[in-house]
């Protein structure tokens, strides 16, 4: 099925399934990977995908601008991908990551694979509102504005989370002596 | 260029590695090449962030959207779990039942009763109209404010206002005829 956002979204509310799901194949890998680079674990990013989608099913009528499906959407995932975040059972504070150590000096560096991986922790063991925002901004590429408009928060916030989410990870690398 | 400084201008230039003002971004990088501490960061940082990205943007397998896309279907049509339902509560609950038809059969009679009567003269006649119901004891009739009310009769407490709130017609019909009996 072809026709833009809008197309299908008129399509579906006059009872046309097929367009829902074309809307879900158009966007689903988009959404994916927005939640994946917040939540990085595949089955919660899936989980989280599915469970946007069925929120847009059950509150489609709400939106007002159809043409602005796509930001809609994204709102939704990001919005669900951060309460994921907030309420995540294994959540590893930053005291604790730091205290867990690497194993390793400064002088014995880490390869490539491993830097990911701290960094992949060090990001989770961010406060949330710093985690997102650093995630979207630099695994995503969104700009503050964007980033504010998803999170319904100030563009100044959003800078101030990114600055201290940095300063966070920062900290991290200097304490335990990262690099490459 | 300060470290505190750099970091405040460091966010696009880990997003893109360029600025769009050269002059700045000749700074940032002077100052990458003067401080180790600040470069080790940065390159930790940017190094890090790239293998991640790399990693969350990989290729997935067809499949795995269109199990996506099979399971929001499905539960969309499934009705959810939690959901009240009245078949379940016939199957896993009988006592539940019982006492529901039990305090549903209770209401109808007490509420058709009142409901029946409307023809009150006098402020007694509605008290012994109370009296000989199901309410006997539990509440009395009162005026408040030249308004008739309801009343606990072990504390005086007046029911709550709202409790008055879809009583059938006739009902406010009682309470009218008390009102200009009072």
């Amino acid at each position: 099925m072809t026709g833009n956002d809008s197309d299908l979204i008129k399509a579906w509310l006059e009872g046309d399934e097929g367009a829902f799901v074309a809307l879900m194949k158009r966007h689903q890998e988009q959404v994916f990977r927005l939640v994946r680079s917040m939540v990085f674990d595949i089955e919660d990013a899936k989980d989280i995908t599915q469970r946007a989608f069925i929120k847009v099913f059950n509150n489609i009528g709400r939106l007002r601008k159809k043409d602005s499906f796509k930001s809609w959407l994204f709102k939704i995932a990001v919005n669900l991908a951060r309460d994921h975040l907030r309420t995540r059972k294994n959540h590893l504070t930053l005291e604790a990551w730091m205290e867990k150590g690497t194993g390793n000096t400064p002088e014995k560096r880490l390869i490539s694979r491993e830097i990911k991986e701290h960094i992949k922790e060090a990001l989770l063991s961010l406060p949330p509102r710093q985690q997102v925002v650093v995630s979207l901004r630099l695994l995503n590429g969104l700009s503050f504005k964007e980033i504010a408009d998803y999170l319904e928060i100030k563009e100044k916030t959003a800078r101030t989370n990114f600055h201290f989410g940095i300063k966070g990870l920062r900290n991290l690398i200097a304490q335990r002596g990262l690099g490459p | 260029m300060k470290c505190k400084e750099f970091w405040e201008l460091a966010s696009s230039y880990l997003v893109d590695e360029e600025c769009h003002d050269p002059e700045i971004q000749g700074s940032l990088e002077d100052h990458l090449k003067k401080c180790a501490s600040c470069r080790r960061e940065f390159e930790t940082i940017k190094h890090g962030m790239r293998q991640l990205c790399e990693e969350v943007g990989e290729e997935m397998d067809p499949y795995f959207f269109l199990d996506i896309r099979k399971q929001v279907e499905s539960r969309i049509k499934t009705p959810r779990q939690n959901r009240f339902s009245f078949k379940d509560l016939i199957l896993w609950r009988p006592a539940w039942v019982g006492a529901l038809v039990a305090v549903a059969a209770a209401l109808f009679l007490v509420l058709g009763n009142f409901s029946s009567k409307t023809d009150f003269t006098s402020v007694e006649e509605i008290t012994d109209f109370f009296d000989q119901s199901a309410f006997s004891g539990l509440y009395t009739v009162s005026l408040w404010d030249g308004s008739p009310a309801l009343s606990g009769a072990s504390n005086g407490d007046l029911m709550d206002p709202d409790l008055f709130r879809g009583v059938p017609e006739s009902w406010s019909a009682v309470l009218e005829q008390v009102e200009q009996q009072g």
